[in-house]
C-alpha cells in the first residue's frame, strides 16, 4: 500500500487534535493530502535514518555550499540550532517507534519544507535579475487575470469555515482588533520602532526594483531596510491589512521629514549623503537626492535632541523627508519562498483565499520571490515557521507600462472604488496580478467568500488606523480610505455578505484647501505638495523614469 | 623574513574572509610560563607600557573529555575534539562538543567548530532517556577523585554509553561530526569518528581578562580606530556599562592538570598558559594589537610562545 495512504489512514485514527496541541501556536501542516515529497522519508512505513539525516544535514552543514549544481545559501546560526532540534525529535523518535505520529510526521514535513524552501532561495540568489522571459510572462499574467478571475456563483455551496490554524494563516481572536494584529506579531518578533529613529549605514541592498538600503539598529542586533520612493505608504498600508486578515508580512514603518536618521560609517564606501546617492544611482538609476532633507557632521546640538546619536558625534549623517523602514529582527530568521506552487500548498484554503485580498488592497506584484519561508525565534529554544507575504507594496492603485518596461504604485486615482462587479450570477474582479501562481489560479467562490468574511470583519476604527499608519497626506489619506471603504462594500454585496458594521463612503468626496480644489467627486485634482512628495501621487512614472522628476 | 611575514599576511586575510562565509575560526596566540602563575598579576602593569588596558572580569572553571581513535586518528591530523563542561562562578554550567585545529607556526588562525548545546542530546540507559549531559556529568564526577586515570566499573558505563552515543550519532547533524566528516570525506570521517573513545581527561582555572581602549588615555595614533562593531547581546557585561572602551583582545590564564585514561600510570601532567584571542571587528587592526601584546610579553616578561594545543602537548607528554 501506498505509505502516504498508510500515514493518512493513521492520521485518520489519531486524529488531527492531536498535532495542533503538540505544536504551540504555530498549528499544524499536515493537509488532508500531504505532498508526495514526505514518503521519500519512509521506507516500509519506517522512517529512513539515512534520508532524515540527509536533509538535516544539508540544512545546517554550511560547508554544504552547493546542492545539485546550484548554490546553497549560508544558513544562520538561530535556523541550524532550530533543525538540530527538530532532527533530534525525529531521531528519539525513531529509536521509540520509527513509526511516526503525526506530530513527527509534522516536523518531517517541517524540514522537508525548509529544504525545498532553501534550495529555491539558492536558484533565486543566483538568479537576482528578472529575465525578459519572465517579464513577458508578468504581462501574459497581467492580461490573462482578468479572465481568470471571474466566478460563476455556484447554485449549491457549504459555507467555508475557517481552514486549521497553520504557519500559513491563523484565526484573529475576536478579543483582538484586526488591527492590532500587526502589532502583536511585531511584539512577538521583537520589533521596536522608535518615533525617532537612528540607524547606522550598512550596504547597499541587492534586492528589488526600488532604491534601499540594509541598515542596522543602534542595539547592532536587529536590522532595518530603509526604503525610497512610491511604495512607502502603500507598503505599510497593504502589510497591515494582510495581517488584519491572519496573515504573516513584513514589518514596514513610515518615516516623515527628519524622523530618520542615517549614520555613516567614515570606513565604508558610502560614508556621507554624496556616496549614498551616488551609489543608489549606479545600483537602481533612481536618484534619491530629492528625499533627502538634510544632511552633515552630527553636532552636539543633535546629541542632546536626540541622545541615541551621543556615540556618533562628529560623524556624518543624512535625513529624509520621507522614507519607510522595514524591519529585519534577529529573532526572525528569512529563508527563501514559502512555495505557493510546492508541496501541495496550492490546495491550501487559505493561499486560495488569499487572492482576494490581494484584490482588495489591489496588489499587482504577486510573483514566488514575494512570498517568504521564516523562522520566528519565541524564546526558550522555541521557534515557529511562518509564512510571510512581502513586498505588498505594488499596490492601491499601480500603473504599468509594459512599453517603457516601467510601472508605478500608489496612484490613488488609479484605485478603483469597486474590486468587483456582479453580472448574473457572475463575479467578475477588476485586479490584475503579474503572477498567476497556482492556488490564485486555483481558487474557487468558496475560497473568495471566505476571505470576504474576514475582510467583512476590518471595521472602520482598524480602516481608520490602518490608513493613518501609512501616513499619506491628509487629503490622500482620506481618499483611500473612502476607496477602501467602497471596495469592501462592493466584496461584500457580490457575496450576498451581511455587514455588521457597515462603513460610510463617499464617492463623490471633496476636499479644498483654500482655494483650492484637491479632490473633486473623488478624483484627486492636483500633484499634492510635489516638494515633499517626490515620488507624486499623480505622476505615472514610476521607479525607472526616476518618477518624472 | 619578510617573505614570512608577507605569506603570514596572506594566509591571515584568506582565513578571515574565509570565516565570514564558511568557517568558525579563532584569531589566537599561546604564550606558556611554567609554574610561575605570578604572571597574573603582572598583567595588569602592562598598561603603562603600551597604553593597552586590562580588566580581569572572571574566573571559571572547566573540565574537559577528549576523544580519539585507538591510532590516535585525530591527533595524527592535527586535531582535537573534546566534550566540555564550564562551571561559571555565578553556578551556571554549560556544555559542549568542540573540534579545533592545531595551530601552526604560519597562522595563528584555528578552526573551531562548536556544538554549543548538548542539553537536548538524549540515550537510552537502562531503557531510559536521559540527557547525555547527566552521562557526561559522572564522567566529570570522576575527574574530581583522587586519581581520575583509575576507571572504575561504573565510569566505564558511562564510557561505553557516550562511546555508544558516538557511533550513533557518527553521520548526524552534529557540527564537529559534520565537520569531520567533510573534511576527511564521508566514508574515512564515519569510520574515524565511530572509533573515537575518551583518552584524556583534564579541568581547568580559567582566569578571564578584557583588554580594551580607553579612549581618555589612548595613545594619539589609535583615537581614530572604529569602535568595535559587536551586536549588544554578543557585548561583555563591561563593554555595556563602559561603552566609549573599545574591546581589542580577550586573554585567559589557565592552569590545567590532565591525566591519561590510555595510560594510567603516567600520573598526571600540568600546563600553565597564557592564550590571547583577537576580538576586534576591523581583524586585521585587531593582528595588529596581538603583534604589540606579543612583544610586550616575550621581550618584557620573558614568555615563551607556543603553538601546540592543550591535547597536543598531553599527547606528546603520554607519549601516545
Amino acid at each position: 500500500m501506498n505509505q502516504l495512504i498508510k500515514l493518512s489512514l493513521f492520521l485518520c485514527v489519531f486524529g488531527m487534535v492531536g498535532v495542533c496541541s503538540a505544536q504551540s501556536t504555530r498549528g499544524t501542516l499536515l493537509q488532508k493530502n500531504n505532498p508526495l515529497e514526505l514518503e521519500a522519508f519512509f521506507t516500509d512505513s519506517l522512517l529512513d535514518l539515512a534520508i532524515l539525516r540527509n536533509t538535516s544535514n544539508l540544512l545546517t552543514n554550511n560547508d554544504l555550499t552547493v546542492h545539485n549544481n546550484s548554490p546553497l545559501p549560508r544558513r544562520k546560526k538561530a535556523f541550524i540550532r532550530h533543525v538540530k532540534h527538530l532532527n533530534e525529535t525525529l531521531e528519539q523518535a525513531y529509536l521509540s517507534n520509527p513509526e511516526m505520529n503525526p506530530e513527527n510526521l509534522d516536523l518531517l514535513y517541517e524540514l522537508l519544507w525548509y529544504k525545498h524552501s532553501l534550495i529555491q532561495k539558492g536558484h533565486a540568489d543566483a538568479n537576482p535579475k528578472i529575465s525578459l522571459r519572465q517579464k513577458i510572462q508578468f504581462l501574459r499574467d497581467t492580461r490573462r487575470s482578468k479572465r481568470v478571475f471571474t466566478y460563476r456563483i455556484p447554485f449549491k455551496y457549504r459555507f467555508p469555515t475557517n481552514p486549521e490554524d497553520s504557519p500559513f494563516w491563523q484565526a484573529i481572536p475576536d478579543s483582538i482588533s484586526p488591527y492590532s494584529r500587526f502589532n502583536q506579531l511585531a511584539k512577538e518578533k521583537k520589533i521596536k520602532a522608535k518615533a525617532n529613529m537612528v540607524v547606522l549605514f550598512e550596504e547597499v541592498s541587492w534586492s528589488g526594483s526600488a532604491p534601499k538600503i540594509d541598515a542596522l539598529d543602534l542595539d547592532l542586533d536587529n536590522g532595518w531596510t530603509v526604503k525610497w520612493g512610491d511604495e512607502v505608504h502603500t507598503d505599510v498600508a497593504g502589510s497591515r491589512i494582510f495581517a488584519a486578515l491572519g496573515y504573516d508580512v513584513d514589518h514596514p514603518y513610515f518615516y516623515g521629514t527628519d524622523l530618520l536618521t542615517l549614520v555613516f560609517d567614515e570606513t565604508n564606501e558610502v560614508c556621507d549623503k554624496s556616496s549614498l546617492v551616488a551609489a543608489l544611482k549606479a545600483k537602481y538609476a533612481i536618484d534619491i537626492s530629492l528625499f533627502i532633507s538634510t544632511y552633515g557632521t552630527i553636532k552636539e546640538a543633535m546629541c542632546l535632541e536626540l541622545p541615541g546619536l551621543e556615540p556618533f558625534f562628529g560623524k556624518q549623517f543624512v535625513c529624509f523627508k520621507k522614507c519607510a523602514i522595514e524591519a529585519r529582527p534577529d529573532r526572525v530568521k528569512r529563508l527563501g519562498s514559502f512555495l505557493p506552487e510546492g508541496l501541495n500548498n496550492a490546495e491550501r484554503q487559505e493561499l486560495q483565499g488569499a487572492v482576494l485580498a490581494h484584490h482588495f488592497i489591489g496588489n499587482w506584484d504577486t510573483k514566488e520571490s514575494n512570498t517568504l519561508l521564516t523562522t520566528v525565534h519565541k524564546g526558550n529554544y522555541t521557534y515557529e515557521p511562518s509564512a510571510v507575504f512581502s513586498d505588498l507594496g505594488t499596490s492601491f492603485g499601480v500603473c504599468v507600462k509594459p512599453i517603457r518596461a516601467d510601472f508605478k504604485v500608489g496612484l490613488v486615482n488609479e484605485f478603483p472604488w469597486e474590486v468587483v462587479e456582479c453580472k448574473r450570477n457572475k463575479l467578475k474582479f477588476n485586479n490584475s496580478i503579474n503572477t498567476l501562481l497556482l492556488p490564485y489560479e486555483q481558487a474557487s467562490y468558496t475560497d473568495l467568500l471566505w476571505m470576504a468574511t474576514k475582510i467583512r470583519a476590518l471595521d472602520e476604527k482598524s480602516l481608520r488606523k490602518i490608513i493613518a499608519a501609512a501616513q499619506w497626506p491628509a487629503p490622500i489619506a482620506e481618499l483611500y480610505f473612502h476607496k477602501l471603504a467602497s471596495r469592501r462594500a462592493s466584496i461584500l454585496t457580490a457575496f450576498r455578505l451581511k455587514d455588521p458594521h457597515p462603513i460610510a463612503f463617499n464617492r463623490n468626496l471633496n476636499w479644498n484647501e483654500g482655494e483650492t480644489k484637491i479632490i473633486e467627486n473623488g478624483i484627486l485634482l492636483v500633484d499634492y505638495h510635489r516638494l515633499t512628495n517626490p515620488e507624486s501621487f499623480l505622476e505615472t512614472k514610476g521607479r525607472f523614469r526616476n518618477y518624472g522628476n | 623574513m619578510a617573505t614570512n611575514k608577507k605569506l603570514h599576511l596572506l594566509v591571515l586575510v584568506f582565513f578571515l574572509g574565509f570565516s565570514s562565509f564558511g568557517q568558525n575560526t579563532e584569531e589566537q596566540r599561546k604564550y606558556i610560563f611554567g609554574k610561575d602563575t605570578s604572571i597574573v598579576a603582572l598583567l595588569p602593569s602592562i598598561n603603562a607600557l603600551s597604553g593597552l588596558q586590562i580588566f580581569s572580569h572572571s574566573v571559571y572553571y572547566y573540565e574537559d573529555i577528549y576523544l580519539d581513535s585507538p591510532t590516535f586518528d585525530l591527533a595524527k591530523k592535527g586535531y582535537s575534539l573534546r566534550f566540555r563542561k564550564r562551571n561559571f562562578e555565578d553556578g551556571s554550567i554549560s556544555y559542549s562538543l568542540q573540534l579545533k585545529k592545531e595551530m601552526t607556526e604560519l597562522s595563528a588562525i584555528r578552526m573551531e567548530v562548536d556544538e554549543p548545546e548538548l542539553d537536548f542530546y538524549k540515550l537510552q540507559k537502562s531503557g531510559e532517556w536521559v540527557s547525555i549531559t547527566t552521562v557526561l556529568d559522572q564522567l566529570f564526577a570522576h575527574l574530581s577523585s583522587q586519581n581520575p586515570a583509575e576507571i572504575s566499573p561504573s565510569t566505564a558505563t558511562s564510557m561505553e554509553l557516550i562511546c555508544e552515543w558516538i557511533r550513533f550519532k557518527a553521520g548526524a547533524p552534529i557540527s564537529p561530526f559534520q565537520k569531520i566528516r567533510f573534511l576527511e570525506g564521508d566514508a574515512v570521517g564515519l569510520e574515524i569518528i565511530q572509533k573515537l573513545s575518551p583518552v584524556l581527561v583534564g579541568s581547568s582555572r580559567r582566569s578571564r581578562m578584557h583588554i580594551y581602549l580607553n579612549p581618555t588615555t589612548v595613545k594619539k595614533e589609535w583615537k581614530q580606530l572604529p569602535k568595535n562593531k559587536i551586536a549588544a547581546s554578543l557585548l561583555p557585561e563591561f563593554f555595556r556599562i563602559n561603552p566609549t572602551f573599545t574591546w581589542l583582545l580577550e586573554a585567559s590564564v589557565d592552569a590545567s592538570r590532565f591525566y591519561s585514561l590510555v595510560q594510567p600510570q603516567k600520573g598526571n601532567f600540568d600546563i600553565a598558559e597564557l592564550e590571547v584571542e583577537n576580538k576586534y571587528s576591523e581583524k586585521l587592526e585587531g593582528t595588529k594589537f596581538l603583534d604589540i601584546f606579543e612583544k610586550t610579553l616575550t621581550e618584557d616578561f620573558g614568555l615563551k610562545k607556543e603553538y601546540a594545543s592543550k591535547y597536543k602537548q598531553s599527547v606528546t607528554f603520554f607519549s601516545y
